[in-house]
């Protein structure tokens, strides 16, 4: 297993990794792999074993058997399968202590081997197809290796080939510019033998010209003449005048003034329109130097303190120029001396324009870079935080501002459903008020509750008493009587028993309902007498009753509710009152809790009274 | 706008008078005076043979007729019908004949361009100027008609002799720096002459009245040079067309190139108003029309009326492929015009012969393109005011101006198909003139028209 491992290509580069750790993992646990030879060997071993078990051991040899197996698992590291002998010569016994510690940890080492080689195996899958992985990843990239190389080819003979064409063009480019001189030089030949030519040719068309003009003027032509009926006077009134032999010079002379005088005229008109043209322009730059100093006056004091030299005296240059041409007025002299000291003066305010601008770019772009570096940087950040937070302001109020008109529509196209709903509103406050009022009634109502039942409790317990008193007026009277007539004794006392009997049952059939009895029952007990007992016992039937009092007042309190429905909420006070009166004896008797159930319950009544109420209109 | 009606015409001649009263034409051998207004014959003159050429004098007063057949030119008179004088060259020939700008002397050119001969109304001496040169434009007159200059050819060298128009004394005589010399023209003020060499050598000159160079210019070697040359009317600029397809201004201080204007096929600039003619539909309803040409609508005759559509920016236009192997190739820029006012410069390339370019001189760059159906013929600048108008030798005449342009149909039966035409000097009027007739339309009787039109003001 380690073997291929190391084979494989170890150039590959995750899989490599891989496969890295799984050999050393191999490696770090040598127990495992001790094991896993172990197991490899002893599973054909065991094999044979159990095939050739009944040879093994036989009935003959187990003796010799079991000290083999022992000098076996000794050289195996296992302890002796024997006793420890205390003589030589004493036999030595088969410790099955031993024997049987020796299979447990043989068993034991089994299943260790038995989940290793598992292990293995699943590794091994796990190689094996990390392996085809790892193959097949190097069979598609050596495709592609091949397939760059190839293109590589293809590319190097395509540039091979462009090459070739390229020095093919050049080639060709000289060839061409060769031929084009070849060409210039050709036309240029022929240039000149043309002209040769024409100037021979023509020669000879000015000596037959010549020929011919001698020849037709000489023939004194009497054809070539011209008839008119009368000279006709020159345009300017003049008179014809027609250059003769003495008068050319001075014609000539005068035709020569003439045309200078209308190159002059040209000339003239020409320079004003240029001097013309030159003080505009003068014009305009004055304007502009005037300007330039003015607009750099206010900087003045800056190059100074920077101690700037150059720019300084220049710029005194400048105020000097500047007095002088306010002082007088060159503008109007001759240029020569004026141009100069403009023209310096110009390009001197040029530069420190052009230097100021430019420091002025300077500083932009630094103050540029400064704010990409620090503190500008804050600045922006938290001028972008702030921009996005106004930013989700004003999102947010545009929704608000959406949801608003939303509303506002919905509120002008259903207006009536709004209105409704507010009515509806204004209902519910009203309810509530009302409710309120009916609740502050209903407290009201229950702090009467509760006097007139502490009244009526104290009626009960005054009325305890008395009886209590009747009982024991009642109580002596019976026993003047018990003992006038001794012999209803027996009687009596078969009641009590009974009385006891019925009372349990009574107590566990109705705790909640009966609750009277049971409230009764330790009365009765403490009074212990046999007379209440008795009394008790003609009270027996009507301990149903009580439950169908108890009936009756739910029944009543139902009734109650239905006239509550029918009843208006202002005047709760006549139904309670009689429910009051009806349900005396119970609320006196039953445990107060129940009873605020049932006011909890009214006063739902009257809640789902009001409900209806509420449909009905 | 109107049109008069169409009347009769050999040779494409007709011309205004100078001072705009009279109108000149010729039909065969007869010459017509007509008034310019009433378009009434005022004179009849009959010469002797087929009249090649005609001339008006610049007072007005008389009129040459040239019969080059027979060399032979007649001169009328407006003031006296009487008078006349004919003028024989006999076997010397003719090939040119002109007026001096004086009016009294006519210079006519023998054939060979043996000599010039300058005839005098006034005198009876005749006198003679030898070795004149054949070229395209050989003699040119300053604009106060004080100067002639004349390009000669002596002894295979070209020379320029200025000439004293009032007495015919030489004034100056110089041999100028050219292969062989194509033309020679004088700035409007009279006092630069430029020359130009053959187009084989691009070469411009530029002389002084009294005869020193005062710049030369090439912009190229090796290849086709200079087809034509123009002054503005300021004399401040000369545009100097050639076979590159370009224009190239040059100034009059420094004579240097200002800029240079190419004619590319395709027009880029989206600042630039391409308007291209288009058929029109006669069954489209006026309203629809970009420019309404309302004579042209309310005519009925013709179905092949034209509007103008206004092209948007990449505007590729109808090109030429020259014929190489050929003499005179069809390419390079063939005819330059300034207007009056020196604010456009019209101009044609010959390798796009539909276009018209129209540039703008103060912002120096290309202002409008014009693109026609068919090659554009001539084109002519109002005299008074920037408004060019254009004929392609089919039967409208087109008319462009700062506000925008329109296309006009010449009504009349047939078809008149306006191979030239010629301002009347104020501005209101233009002769059409077609093969075998010509009619006078007017501009300024419309009033519509007349305001449909930007003033020279407008532009600027």
């Amino acid at each position: 297993m380690g073997e291929w491992m190391t084979v494989t290509d170890p150039d590959l580069s995750s899989e490599s990794k891989n496969i890295c750790q799984y050999t050393s993992e191999t490696k770090m646990s040598p127990s495992s792999l001790y094991s896993q030879q172990v197991l490899c060997s002893s599973i054909p071993l065991s094999k044979n074993v159990h095939s050739f078990f009944s040879a093994f051991c036989t009935e003959e040899n187990i003796e010799q058997s079991i000290s083999y197996l022992d000098q076996e698992l000794t050289t195996f590291g296992f302890p002796s399968l024997y006793e420890e002998s205390k003589g030589k010569d004493t036999k030595r016994e088969l410790n099955i202590v031993a024997v049987l510690n020796c299979m447990n940890e043989l068993l034991v080492l089994q299943r260790k081997n038995l989940l290793a080689q598992e292990n293995v195996e699943t590794q091994n899958l796990k190689l094996g197809s990390d392996m085809d992985h790892l193959q097949n990843c190097y069979a598609k990239l050596k495709e592609q290796l091949e397939t760059s190389r190839r293109e590589m080819i293809g590319l190097q003979e395509r540039d091979r080939q462009l090459q070739c064409k390229n020095r093919n063009l050049h080639q060709l480019l000289k060839n061409e510019k060769d031929e084009v001189q070849k060409l210039q030089n050709i036309i240029a030949s022929r240039a000149t033998q043309y002209n040769h030519d024409m100037k021979r040719k023509e020669r000879e068309y000015n000596k037959l010209k010549e020929r011919l003009h001698q020849l037709v003027m000489n023939k004194k032509d009497k054809k070539i003449a011209m008839e008119v009926l009368n000279y006709v006077g020159r345009a300017d009134g003049k008179r014809g005048s027609w250059r003769t032999g003495k008068t050319e010079a001075s014609f000539f002379l005068r035709n020569e003034d003439e045309m200078y005088k209308i190159l002059l005229n040209d000339y003239e008109y020409r320079q004003k329109q240029i001097l013309m043209e030159n003080a505009e322009l003068k014009k305009v730059l004055q304007q502009m130097k005037k300007e330039m100093i003015s607009l750099l006056s206010p900087q003045k004091q800056k190059p100074r303190e920077r101690a700037d030299d150059s720019t300084g005296t220049v710029l005194s240059d400048a105020e000097e120029d500047a007095g002088e041409l306010s002082r007088e007025s060159l503008w109007d002299l001759s240029c020569e001396t004026v141009r100069e000291q403009l023209t310096n003066s110009i390009r001197k305010q040029w530069r420190i324009l052009k230097s100021h601008v430019e420091k002025l770019d300077n500083q932009v772009s630094k103050v540029h870079l400064e704010g990409f570096n620090d503190e500008d940087v804050i600045s922006r950040q938290d001028h972008e935080q702030e921009t996005e937070k106004l930013e989700l302001e004003i999102q947010q109020c545009k929704e608000m501002i959406k949801t608003q008109q939303q509303l506002l529509q919905q509120l002008a196209t259903a207006c009536d459903d709004d209105t409704t709903s507010l009515l509806r509103d204004c209902y519910l406050l009203e309810e509530k008020e009302r409710l309120k009022e009916e609740w502050s009634l209903f407290k009201e109502q229950k702090k009467n509750f509760e006097k007139e039942r502490r009244s009526f409790t104290d009626a009960a317990i005054r009325l305890g008493l008395e009886r209590k008193a009747f009982e024991e007026e009642r109580a002596s009277w019976l026993k003047q009587q018990f003992l006038n007539m001794t012999t209803f004794d027996h009687q009596n006392s078969e009641n009590m028993k009974l009385f006891s009997a019925f009372s349990g049952s009574s107590d566990r059939d109705s705790l909640t309902v009966h609750s009277r009895p049971r409230q009764k029952k330790p009365h009765g007990v403490s009074n212990g007498s046999p007379v209440c007992t008795s009394k008790l016992t003609k009270s027996l039937p009507a301990s149903p009753s009580t439950s169908d009092f108890c009936q009756t007042r739910s029944c009543a309190s139902e009734h109650s509710s239905i006239n509550v429905l029918n009843i208006t909420p202002e005047e709760p006070k006549p139904n309670p009152v009689g429910r009051e009166g009806t349900n005396q004896k119970w609320s006196m008797a039953s445990r107060p809790g129940s009873q605020e159930g049932c006011y909890s319950g009214c006063s739902s009544t009257y809640r789902n009274s009001h409900v209806e109420k509420d449909d009905l209109p | 706008m109107n049109f008069s009606e169409v009347f009769k015409l050999s040779s494409l001649l007709c011309k205004f008078s100078p001072d705009g009263k009279y109108l000149a034409s010729c039909v065969q051998y007869r010459l017509v005076i007509r008034d310019v207004n009433t378009l009434q014959i005022l004179q009849l003159y009959t010469c002797l043979d087929q009249i090649q050429h005609i001339e008006w004098s610049a007072d007005s007063l008389f009129i040459l007729c040239a019969m080059y057949k027979r060399g032979l030119v007649q001169v009328w008179s407006l003031e006296q019908p009487e008078w006349h004088c004919r003028i024989d060259e006999g076997s010397a020939g003719l090939v040119a004949s002109c007026w001096s700008p004086d009016g009294r002397h006519i210079l006519n050119t023998t054939e060979f361009h043996l000599r010039i001969t300058v005839w005098s109304l006034c005198t009876k001496s005749v006198s003679y100027i030898k070795y004149p040169k054949a070229c395209q434009q050989g003699i040119a007159f300053t604009r106060d008609g004080r100067y002639m200059a004349l390009a000669e050819r002596r002894d295979c060298k070209d020379h320029v002799s200025i000439f004293v128009c009032s007495d015919w004394q030489l004034l100056r005589h110089f041999d100028t720096e050219t292969q062989d010399l194509a033309g020679i023209e004088w700035a409007p003020n009279g006092c630069v002459l430029a020359v130009w060499d053959t187009c084989l050598e691009y070469k411009v000159l530029l002389y002084s009245l009294d005869g020193r160079l005062l710049s030369a210019y090439c912009a190229y070697e090796w290849s086709l040079g200079v087809k034509s040359v123009a002054w503005s009317p300021s004399s401040q600029f000369l545009a100097v067309g050639s076979y590159d397809g370009k224009v190239r201004i040059l100034n009059h201080v420094t004579w240097k190139m200002i800029t240079e204007f190419g004619h590319p096929a395709t027009v880029n600039n989206p600042k630039t108003v391409v308007y291209k003619e288009a058929e029109k539909n006669p069954q489209l309803a006026l309203g629809r029309l970009a420019f309404p040409a309302p004579r042209a609508a309310a005519s009925p005759a013709s179905n092949t009326e034209s509007k103008y559509e206004i092209a948007s920016a990449p505007v590729s236009l109808q090109t030429l492929k020259p014929i190489a192997d050929r003499a005179n190739p069809k390419i390079g820029v063939g005819a330059l015009a300034f207007s009056p006012d020196n604010y456009f410069l019209a101009t044609r390339s010959d390798s796009v012969p539909n276009a018209v370019w129209i540039w703008d001189i103060q912002k120096l760059r290309l202002f409008v393109v014009l693109e026609q159906l068919s090659p554009v013929r001539s084109f002519q600048w109002d005299p008074q005011q920037p408004r060019l108008a254009i004929c392609t030798g089919g039967s409208k005449v087109y008319l462009w101006s700062p506000a925008g342009c329109l296309s006009v149909q010449v009504p009349g039966e047939g078809d008149f198909q306006v191979l030239s035409l010629c301002w009347h000097f104020s501005g209101d009027s233009m002769a059409l003139l077609s093969k075998d007739h010509f009619c006078l339309c007017f501009l300024e009787t419309e009033e519509r028209v007349g305001t449909a039109f930007g003033r020279p003001g407008d532009h600027t």
